[in-house]
This record gives C-alpha cells, structure tokens and sequence, in this order.
C-alpha cells in the first residue's frame, strides 16, 4: 500500500475547487492508506477487524455456593493431620473450562486470572494458647508474662489449572504456586505463593495497653465476620501452553514459620478440629487471554 | 484534525485569501494526521498491526513465577527485613519496629521499557501479615493507634494510586490505577508505609531472648502493567 502524494501547491499558483477535491478524495478512498498516512489517534474500533488485536479470549464462571447470601455456604475442615486435603471451591461445579481444544497460550501472549469470594472462618476458643505457633510471651507490667497470639495464622486458597486433557482430572498448581503437600509438617515456602489468597484464621487484641509501656495483661479475642477476599495471577509462558481448566482450592489453617533464611507458611494442626472451619459463599472466577503486545 | 469543513465555494462569491490559505492548511495537514474519521474502517486485524502497535503488556518476574524479585526470597518486601539472630521462629523474617520507624519505603521497581505515550494501567497484587495487637493505648488515655499496611504505586516520582491498605492479621490486596503518560521509558516504584509504633507497643516478647516481634511483612507479590496506544 502506498503513500498517497498529490501535487503540492506552490506559491502564486492558482487553486480551485478541483486540486482540492483530488486530494480529499485520494484520502477518502478504501484501502488507500497505510501507518504512514496515520496521525495520533486515528485507529479505534472501527478501524478495526474481528476482536482478537489485543484481547484473543476471555471466560467467567461464578464460583462457590451461587447464592450471595449466608443461606448456603461450604465449609472447608481444618486439617488435624498433614498434610491438609485442598478441598476445590464449589465442589467441582464452579470450575473455568475452555472447552475440548482449551486455551493456547503462546510465547507472546498473557494469562490474567482474578477471582474472589465470602469469607468466613470459625474458631472455638483459643487452641492456640501457649505453647503453640504465635503465642508470645508479652511483659504483662508485673514482672511476669501474658500469653497474647500473634495471630499470624491463615486458610489458604489457591489457583490450580489441567493441562493434560479437558475431562479436568488432572489439576496441579499453576506456576509459581506451592501445593503444600511436602514437608513435616507440610508447608510452602512464600516464594512458591503467586496465585494465593489468604483468610485470616483468628484475630485477637490487647484489650487496652498497660500502664507500662509494652506490656499487657488484658486480651479481646474477636470473632471473624463475614468478608470478601480476592487474588490474582498472570501466567507469560516462555512457550506454548494450552490450558483446558482452571479451579480453586481450599485449605489450612496454616502459620508463619521461618527455615534459615527462608519464609513459609506450615500447617498448623495443633489448631485443626471440627470447631475450627472455614466457610465460603459466592463470588466469581475470570480469565482473560490476550496478546502482551 | 477536523473534517473538511473550511470552506464552501458558492456562485458569484468573492473569494478571500483567508479562505484559500484557510483550505490550504487543512489539505496540508491532512497529509501528516490523517484521524479516524478518514481511516478506512476494518482495516486492521492480528495479521497487519506490528507488534506494540497498539498495547504493550509488563509484568514482573519469570514465564515460570510471576512475583517480583529471584531466590528465596521471591515476591517479598526485603529492604526492611529482620535478622534470623532476632527472630522468632514461627513468625517471617519480616519488619520490626527496631528496624523501622515510619515513612514510605520502596518495595519494588518495575522500569517499563518503550512506553511510547498513552494510558498505562498498573495493578499490584500480593499479601500482608501485620501484627495488630496493640491498636490501643494506655488505658485509652492516649488514642489509638490503628495498625495499617498502606500501599502505593508511584510512577516517576508522581503517585498513580494510594490506598489504604491492610488491617487485618493476614490478608490479600491488589491496588491498581491508570493514568496518561509522556513517552519514554517509566519507573514505576511500589512503595508501603506501616503505622509507626504507638504508645505502648510490644516490639520485644518477654522471653529471655527477647526476640524482636515482627510488625508486618509483604509477601506474593507480582506487578503487571499495560500500556494502550493509539
């Protein structure tokens, strides 16, 4: 496709009607023009053809129970022995299936993934009183000690995709991201966290600071309430990888655990059992396959 | 530019200079900024539009992780980070109040690369652990002292985006923000800011290590950016 190049107009030379409408019709005609002839914004949709330029593919699912309301929930177990069995949100009805042929994604394009959900999570007392994980030794401005939690403990869910077949019977976690199946106890290391999302387990204050400071004798432990949390993923495979289904997974409780230099998340029985739960409503998973350029 | 509007010739009309050189100039500049009402519809699909034509996409780490950083340590904020000698070891290596005081601090820095001026669209994503216990104060005779790991992204220096942040003991954010932008390559910094220590804040336990307490950490973290040119 060429440029088009009419006659400039010089100086002193007459100009009428038809140099002028030579000219605009060379610019109106189809196909007549190419990136050379194009100022800043003059692409948009119309210009364009069919719908995969920037966006080749996209999906929704609703995820969990379907109802928005706390009338019906699933409610995920805490684990008493490891490693924790992940239990798939919306018991296997609330996946993103791509279908026979699944999405393929190439070296050049983006899988962005975004999910969210009701939470709420159960707990009975304090199981995790000293000398269990968190539990802190704090000065309690008499010369001895109080037991206040840290509370650095959380259920896990976490992103997973079949790339074997589209009957989806073999999820694993996508890249990047732990299962938290190994170890003794089991565990993930924070560096293997990049499609997790995380539920606080059990929340508890120093009821109000101590007349010396740093010091505490006084807790409130609070009981959760109902909230939305949400994750994120973006897979740029270095080839091609075709994805026929994505799902979400359950677990915990876990808490937060050093290994030399290394941060992780260990699961956490000494606080399993059956008074100890997670539960989860409605909310909604999307993908969005597109070109990153 | 405008439509081809300067101008209509009529019968017996005395013609001024102003109205040729007033045609003239819209002619020439047709020649340079051609807009979409003069591009010819469905023109351009997958097969015809050079690469970064249109978008261009950024994220942080690899085709095999997508969390910012390498090692053991991926995904993390580490530029506060406390010593394996202080720590307990059921809590991260993370922030303490013996390490930091207050203020903004760099987490991460994504340079975005030939950006060519436009929209560009930033998301953060990831976790925060923070240590609420002592949100109150001396018999609340002093206020309180709410405990929360603010986020924001900044893009040369200007802030994009600014949130709140987390409150609660373990919890997942994602912040995110657009705005238009010159062309030339962007630094694009995500920073947190932790409340500082109040009142009557444990920063020790009472062991006889008296381990230093971890405040709060940043972790699983990943960044995408995308550019929309026209």
């Amino acid at each position: 496709m060429s440029r088009i190049i009419q006659d400039r107009i010089d100086a002193g030379e007459s100009i009428d009607a038809t140099d002028l409408n030579n000219r605009y019709t060379a610019y109106n005609q189809p196909g007549a023009l190419d990136v050379a002839n194009h100022g800043a914004a003059s692409i948009d949709l119309p210009q364009v053809r069919g719908n995969q330029l920037i966006t080749v593919d996209s999906k929704r699912v609703v995820l969990g129970t379907g109802v928005w309301d706390h009338s019906s929930v699933q409610s995920i177990p805490s684990a008493t022995a490891s490693p924790a069995t992940p239990a798939e949100v919306g018991g296997g009805s609330t996946r993103l299936d791509f279908g026979l042929t699944g999405w393929t994604i190439t070296s050049g394009d983006i899988l962005r993934v975004y999910w969210d959900i009701g939470a709420r999570p159960y707990i009975t007392g304090r199981p995790y009183a000293t000398p269990n994980l968190g539990a802190l030794a704090i000065d309690n401005g008499a010369g001895g000690s109080f037991d206040l939690n840290d509370c650095l403990a959380c259920w896990v869910l976490h992103l997973e995709m079949d790339t074997t077949d589209a009957t989806l019977a073999n999820f694993v976690p996508v890249p990047g991201q732990t299962d938290f199946q190994t170890g003794t106890p089991a565990f993930g290391n924070l560096s293997q966290t990049a499609a997790t999302t995380v539920v606080p387990a059990y929340l508890e204050y120093s009821a109000e600071g101590n007349a010396v400071e740093g010091a505490t004798n006084a807790r409130t432990t609070l009981d959760m309430r109902w909230g939305g949390v949400s994750g994120a993923y973006w897979f740029t495979p270095s080839g091609s990888q075709t994805i026929y289904g994505l799902r979400i997974v359950a677990h915990g409780i876990y808490h937060a655990k050093r290994s030399g230099t290394q941060n992780r998340l260990e699961l956490y029985t000494a606080v399993g059992g059956v008074t100890q739960y997670l539960e989860l409503t409605q909310g909604q998973l999307s993908a969005v396959h597109m070109r990153r350029g | 530019m405008k439509y081809w509007t300067e101008h209509q010739a009529r019968q017996n009309q005395t013609a001024e200079a102003d109205q040729l050189n007033a045609e003239m100039r819209a002619s020439q500049s047709a020649i340079t900024t051609l807009d979409r009402t003069q591009t010819p519809s469905r023109q351009y699909d997958p097969t015809n539009v050079g690469q970064y034509a249109l978008h261009q996409v950024w994220t942080s780490g690899t085709s095999s992780n997508p969390m910012w950083g390498s090692g053991t340590t991926q995904g993390e904020q580490t530029n506060v980070r406390m010593d394996t000698a202080n720590n307990r070891g059921d809590q991260f290596l993370a922030i303490t109040y013996q390490l930091y005081s207050g203020g903004w601090e760099t987490a991460y820095t994504e340079t975005l690369t030939g950006f060519r001026g436009g929209h560009l669209h930033v998301e953060w994503s990831g976790q925060a652990s923070i240590f609420p216990a002592f949100q109150q104060t001396d018999n609340n005779n002093h206020p309180p002292n709410p405990k929360y790991m603010r986020l924001r992204i900044q893009v040369g220096g200007v802030t994009m985006v600014e949130r709140q942040g987390t409150a609660k003991s373990m919890a997942s954010f994602r912040i995110f923000g657009g705005g238009l932008y010159p062309q030339g390559d962007l630094e694009v910094q995500f920073q947190w800011r932790f409340t500082p220590a109040g009142q009557d804040d444990a920063i020790v336990d009472n062991g006889p290590s008296t381990f230093h307490l971890m405040q709060a950490h940043l972790w699983g973290n990943k960044v995408l950016a995308i550019a929309r040119y026209k």
